[in-house]
């Protein structure tokens, strides 16, 4: 049998990771993220990805996001909760403008062979952008699992 | 200049000393110039071996090449191998003298200028004088992966590498100009001797005068010394055939061996062995027979056996020729798409077989015969140029005894193969001589200005050299002429390396080249301790998978590093499909057969329901089945046709390919920036994981980060 390789990068073959500032990383979007290609995407009101990854044993998922200075002056903390296929992970409460990681192990029964996990983060409160209305969460970065 | 013009002499002094020792050696006797020829074409076979093994010991350099020439012209000098040959063929008469000098000179000086000029042929600034750079990189052979073109029979580039000590790419093709101005006085020593003369200066004219001729002979290429040779093995045979001296046995083997090493194949050994033969067969000389055949096997394995293993162990098997009805036009009069063209007399040749009612045009025709097989591998033009040879004389033949028609060929053949008048005729984008390129030949237009107009790549080859670190190995995805960078450089269609890291590019950033589609087979749950999937039927296209997983109950079992993998056909590529990237594949390269299959042996026996292939929905997809290995040690079918169910690929793709690149060798990529993968690597730089090095016109080298 030969080597395993990553499927994303760095060295970790049992890593898969959705990079928001990939070309293709609008294919992974279900709905409530901005578009297009840039290093963080705004979330919006139910921000849902979907991530292909086996049910594997020891499979944690994890994502970084960063908190605005912007929203974060009139929100003031918030709170971020994270679902697989529906089940509650777990939630991270930010507390001050900056880089977040969030990382929680998941139950490999929440997965599903051949089916790309489908992962909702909900921040609230929302803050509203007085130019368009539109509701603002976070900035997110990258998201995935690891086993 | 100087270094050109003394690579070359020295190159060709070297050979016709060699050879010269050698026809002393075999106390042969031939007329005045007709030794000179065979002595050039006898020693080049020696001194190509000479730098064969001189390559294999990691010696090709400059000082043991001068060595080389000094101990060979010392040698003539010492063995007076050098003293001309008092008998001396039958006049030609002065009017054929001064029919055949003057189109000769004309087209000579034409010639010769196109030589001196740097060359910018299609193989010879990529694969004729990229593998003599190599070499001389390397002074000798390495290991190459980096071409199919590196492995054939290269007997000639050998040559091209000693002249190339001296005098770089230039001095090179003037050693092949030195055959295509033999060939012709080889065809008229031919007619003196054989009575023949008016034949013999029409086919001689009608050859050097062709388009392909000049385009190929005044190039880094080997037709006009395989013409040459394989004339000369014809030549000598008839010689033996008259006074059958064995000794010329020993010079012809020597010479349809060498026509090997140049790339004939076999149509030189064949010809001399079927001749033989015929002759002393029909006078019941079956011993005599048998013992001219062991000389001819012998001396013809000399030159031929540095290649025959690198030939057949490295070199594919031919692919086969598209052979149409339009090639005798493409031939004679367009040139388009097979490399140069002969001109319209080419259309004439079937008239030569009027010359069958003589003994001299039957010995023609079968040698043109023979030698013309050499179209059903490779249907280039100038690989017709040794048959072209023997039917020009045969044509010659045929029509010598019409009155005016001989005088009115060459007057016709001369005025209609001058460039310009090639022009009004050709495809305008056959291979050809275009002009006398007088400025480029003597440098007064700098070699670099040249080549940068004339060579698509040249200016990225430049800049590849100038960019990168000495070791660094290169894929491109545009045409880079690897004889002007010392890099080395692989692409798609020359390489199984560089067709295996194409193989990433596209799946990497082309939605529908993505592995989306997962052909699922279920099984009833059994223990199983190997695993193929195995197609049913024939089909005329490829198959490839990019991953098999394996499942048990909806969960992949995972893969354990004691199980073995296999396939049929591409054994070694086989872990490809099991290396958990959606980038990497295996292929079974060939139209699809029954029987071929994808293997996993587990050692063991363990329980599966499900087999998946990831694939591409573009793929073609045979028809395929499940076997098990049961403990029964039989191979049941477990499995009929795969549901198809739709996955999404990891994401990242890019990378991964970029990764994968990296882990096949490559350090560099040189790509358009305006089409296919090379805009979306422009467009997604970090993506990639690649960084520009340079952009010169919008073609782009980057760095593998």
């Amino acid at each position: 049998m030969p080597a395993q390789k990553p499927a994303l990068r760095g060295s970790d073959p049992h890593a898969v990771f959705l990079t928001f500032s990939d070309p293709d990383a609008d294919e992974y979007i279900v709905r409530d993220i901005s578009p297009g290609p840039a290093q963080g995407r705004w979330t919006l009101d139910h921000p849902e990805m979907k991530i292909p990854v086996e049910p594997r044993p020891g499979l944690r998922f994890e994502m970084s996001f960063s908190i605005h200075a912007m929203p974060f002056r009139d929100t003031g903390p918030v709170t971020v909760a994270v679902k697989i296929n529906g089940h509650p992970l777990g939630s991270i409460y930010c507390d001050h403008v900056g880089d977040y990681r969030f990382t929680h192990s998941v139950p490999p029964e929440w997965v599903h062979s051949g089916e790309a996990a489908h992962v909702l983060a909900e921040s609230s409160p929302l803050w509203t952008a007085p130019d368009d209305g539109a509701h603002l969460g976070f900035l997110i970065e990258e998201a995935g699992f690891r086993w | 200049m100087i270094g050109i013009f003394l690579g070359a002499f020295l190159t060709v002094i070297t050979a016709w000393s060699l050879g010269r020792v050698v026809l002393r050696g075999l106390r042969v006797k031939f007329c005045r110039l007709e030794e000179d020829l065979f002595a050039l074409s006898a020693g080049s076979a020696c001194l190509s071996l000479l730098v064969f093994g001189l390559c294999s010991l990691h010696q090709a350099r400059k000082g043991v090449f001068t060595v080389a020439f000094v101990v060979a012209a010392g040698a003539a000098l010492w063995r007076r191998a050098i003293r001309p040959a008092a008998e001396r063929l039958p006049r030609v008469p002065w009017l054929w003298l001064g029919a055949f000098l003057v189109p000769f000179s004309i087209y000579a000086i034409v010639y010769f200028f196109n030589t001196l000029a740097p060359d910018s042929s299609p193989e010879g600034s990529s694969h004729n004088l990229g593998n003599v750079v190599g070499w001389w990189r390397d002074r000798g052979f390495a290991p190459d992966t980096r071409s199919m073109y590196a492995s054939p029979p290269q007997g000639m580039e050998m040559l091209f590498l000693f002249a190339f000590s001296f005098g770089k790419h230039s001095a090179a093709t003037l050693v092949h100009f030195a055959f295509l101005c033999a060939l012709p006085w080889m065809m008229l020593c031919y007619g003196r001797r054989f009575g023949m003369v008016r034949p013999c200066v029409l086919g001689a004219i009608l050859v050097f005068l062709s388009p392909v001729a000049g385009a190929t002979g005044t190039s880094a290429y080997s037709a006009a010394a395989m013409a040459c040779t394989l004339f000369g093995v014809f030549y000598i045979v008839q010689i033996w055939a008259e006074n059958r001296n064995d000794r010329l046995l020993v010079l012809t083997g020597l010479l349809a061996g060498f026509g090997f090493a140049l790339g004939a194949g076999l149509s030189g050994v064949s010809y001399c062995i079927f001749f033989v033969s015929w002759k002393l067969l029909r006078e019941d000389k079956s011993a005599l027979a048998l013992r001219a055949l062991a000389i001819l096997a012998a001396c013809a394995a000399v030159s031929m056996t540095p290649w025959m293993a690198t030939h057949w162990l490295l070199a594919s098997s031919p692919s086969p020729v598209p052979i149409s009805k339009q090639l005798p036009i493409l031939w004679s009069l367009s040139g388009a798409s097979v490399g140069g063209l002969f001109g319209p007399w080419l259309l004439l040749t079937p008239l030569g077989l009027v010359a069958l009612r003589w003994k001299q045009g039957r010995r023609l025709l079968f040698a043109a015969g023979l030698f013309g097989l050499a179209f059903f591998e490779n249907n280039s033009t100038w690989m017709l140029l040794p048959f072209a040879v023997c039917a020009a004389l045969a044509l010659g033949l045929a029509v010598e005894r019409s009155p005016g028609v001989l005088p009115a060929l060459l007057l016709l053949h001369s005025l209609v193969s001058w460039p310009r008048a090639v022009a009004a005729y050709a495809d305008p984008h056959a291979w050809r001589i275009e002009g006398m390129p007088l400025r480029a030949a003597k440098r007064s237009n700098p070699e670099d200005q040249y080549l940068r107009s004339r060579v698509d790549g040249y200016s990225m080859a430049r800049a590849i050299d100038q960019m990168t670190p000495k070791n660094a190995r290169v894929l491109t995805l545009v045409q880079i002429p690897q004889a002007y960078t010392t890099r080395r450089v692989w692409n798609a269609a020359e390489s199984a390396k560089g067709a295996l890291a194409m193989q990433s590019i596209p799946s990497a950033y082309q939605p529908a080249a993505r592995p989306t589609w997962e052909m699922r087979f279920r099984l009833a749950l059994q223990p199983v301790r190997a695993l193929r999937v195995v197609t049913s039927d024939r089909k005329n296209a490829l198959w490839t998978v990019n991953e098999m997983r394996l499942y048990r109950a909806g969960v992949e079992i995972p893969r354990q590093s004691s199980w073995r993998v296999s396939a049929k056909p591409n054994a070694r590529y086989a872990p490809r499909a099991f290396d958990n990237s959606d980038v990497t594949a295996w292929s079974t390269w060939e139209a699809v057969e029954p029987g071929m299959y994808l293997e996993e042996d587990f050692g063991e026996a363990i329980q599966v329901d499900t087999v998946g292939l990831m694939c591409s929905p573009q793929d073609p997809r045979p028809s395929l089945r499940v076997d098990g290995l049961g403990a029964d040690g039989l191979w049941h079918t477990l499995s009929g046709g795969p549901e198809i169910v739709e996955r999404l690929p990891p994401p990242g793709l890019r990378r991964a390919a970029v990764e994968e690149l990296k882990a096949l060798g490559f350090d560099y990529i040189v790509a358009r920036r305006d089409i296919g993968p090379g805009l979306d690597m422009h467009r997604n730089l970090f993506s990639w994981g690649i960084t520009l090095v340079q952009d010169i016109g919008g073609t782009c080298l980057y760095h593998l980060d």
